[in-house]
């Protein structure tokens, strides 16, 4: 536990975290007044559709976070103390899964903000509180997503760190990149025409149901993550192959 | 009671360096070890073999009779290591540092082990410094506290003195012949002075080689009448100066040399003529 509050921490409490949860706030009240006040697809600026398609929106901001906190794992500090940390008879492997966990819950903190200035702007602007339905476009739209890029920086970063930075982009692109609906990972093209083929609901909107085929998709890319997240961190390293220096993305 | 055997022990990197050829040598404790070698002879690959931070590409490590490879975990929860080039947590404080250290270690009573090595190192007024606003010596000195955390039977420091003071230097010589009283502590430098006053056991290695494993006493007696004075400074041909001394009287040398040139008189070795000497009698081998 101690190891887990240290790690979150050095995740937490640093310039980069700070900025992007400035930026994150920032981003989110733009996002909120600027599209999702207007409504996706004909609904209301609440429904779950629009709610989703905020969230989507929202992903690439808090998965360059996620990188971020990937990067910190194969940073040149990093590598340096491991030195230290590597002769402690603390299992590696054990110590890779609870980094990872701080990541993702360092992932968490920065969506309760994004996820909170959308609440709060409903509440406010609309006088809508009735929250409890939203928990299911946040767990489709962002669990997935973070283990899929968290299993691909902790890949990507032991090939190579400079890697993590060059995906950082990407993440945006994909946001906007049309993909059908099973492998919309984003959700944006999901959020924004699946209400359009549906049926008038009894509140005089399409009600909110996520195809079988979206939830196939979702649970591959969380798998994928998740098989990633566990090979990244108990492949071992060739001890023979190393050298005096440590190369950079050996392992975590 | 730990004891370390070391067997016909080979590291070859992949780029077809070979680092270390043959070493052979038992290791137990109580015991303070020197070892000693220039730069790039092989004592860092040593320490991490030691610390199965590497694999040997050839021969083997036994940790109380046993493979250490089989055994890795048993070592790590007996050991103290300071590398020679170690990174800190900058945005941490010493304290914390060192107790997320002792939480990686296991180690139950924390608070009492952080203060002791902080007592021990000299870093009172420092625990609640971050450890970026540090500077060198200190954080050398937080490296060597996390080494001390849990009170390890095995401790191995490479470099340990690099950046300190004298008064600084002194104290932790002290500090490792204080440790060594029950435990082993292996202590690599190239710095003579380090090792002269607290080993009892010297290792001198070169190019991978062991040239020397013994007793500091020994090793001063292999240089017997091979360290000598010249008042003039003849051509540097078969000897090595290690000293130049102004005098009143004109400039001294400090000479080795296997066999001393007409003219020089013969003085008394010190632990560094003898290592000079030992090294020089290596290179003229080769």
């Amino acid at each position: 536990m101690k190891l887990f509050k240290y790690e979150l921490r050095r995740n937490l409490c640093n310039k980069f975290f700070v900025g992007l949860l400035i930026i994150t706030f920032l981003y989110s009240y733009q996002v909120m007044g600027g599209e999702i006040v207007l409504g996706t697809a004909n609904t209301a600026p609440f429904s779950l559709w629009s709610f989703g398609m905020y969230l989507s929106r929202m992903l690439p901001i808090l998965l360059i976070t996620l990188l971020f906190f990937v990067s910190f794992l194969y940073s040149r500090q990093e590598q340096e103390v491991r030195r230290i940390t590597e002769t402690t008879p603390m299992d590696q492997k054990q110590l890779g899964l609870l980094r990872c966990c701080a990541i993702m819950v360092g992932f968490v903190c920065i969506s309760v903000v994004s996820v909170g200035v959308s609440l709060w702007f409903y509440a406010v602007n609309f006088r809508y509180t009735d929250f409890s339905h939203f928990l299911l476009p946040v767990l489709l739209t962002l669990i997935p997503a973070m283990l899929f890029f968290l299993g691909i920086g902790v890949i990507i970063g032991k090939i190579h760190p400079a890697f993590i930075y060059m995906l950082m982009p990407l993440v945006f692109l994909l946001g906007y990149l049309p993909m059908p609906n099973a492998l919309d990972l984003f959700g944006s093209s999901f959020f924004q025409k699946m209400p359009l083929s549906l049926p008038m609901g009894a509140g005089g909107e399409p009600a909110f149901t996520v195809p079988f085929s979206v939830w196939i998709g979702k649970t591959m890319y969380a798998a994928i993550g998740v098989f990633l997240i566990i090979w990244g961190v108990t492949c071992k390293s060739d001890k023979t192959q190393q050298t005096h220096k440590v190369k950079p993305g050996t392992s975590i | 009671m730990m004891n370390i055997s070391v067997q016909n022990l080979n590291m070859t990197y992949p780029t077809g360096k070979i680092a270390l050829r043959d070493i052979s040598l038992d290791i137990k404790s109580p015991n303070l070890i020197g070892l000693l070698g220039p730069n790039g002879a092989g004592k860092s690959t040593f320490m991490n073999l030691l610390t199965a931070g590497l694999l040997p590409t050839g021969g083997s490590i036994l940790l109380d009779g046993e493979p250490l490879v089989h055994k890795e975990k048993k070592l790590k929860s007996k050991l103290g290591y300071l590398p020679q080039s170690f990174g800190l947590y900058d945005e941490l404080t010493v304290w914390q540092f060192l107790d997320y250290m002792a939480a990686l270690k296991g180690i139950r009573d924390n608070k009492k082990d952080i203060e002791r090595v902080i007592q021990e190192t000299n870093l009172k007024d420092k625990r609640k410094a971050r450890i970026r606003t540090l500077s060198g010596g200190q954080r050398q000195r937080v490296g060597i506290a996390q080494a001390l955390l849990g009170n390890p039977e095995l401790l191995i420091f490479d470099e340990p003195t690099v950046g300190l003071d004298p008064e600084e230097r002194i104290s932790f010589r002290n500090l490792f012949s204080k440790n060594a009283q029950d435990k082993i502590v292996l202590l690599s430098t190239h710095i003579i002075e380090d090792v002269q006053s607290v080993c009892n056991r010297l290792i001198a290695i070169n190019h991978g080689k062991i040239l020397f494993d013994g007793t500091p006493e020994q090793l001063i007696l292999s240089a017997q009448g091979h360290v000598g004075l010249l008042e003039n400074q003849q051509e540097e041909q078969g000897f090595k100066v290690t000293a130049r001394v102004n005098t009143a009287n004109g400039v001294h040398y400090r000479i080795v040399a296997k066999q001393l040139p007409f003219g020089a008189q013969v003085v008394e070795p010190t632990l560094e003529d003898a290592y000079m000497y030992l090294i020089g009698k290596e290179g003229d081998k080769q």
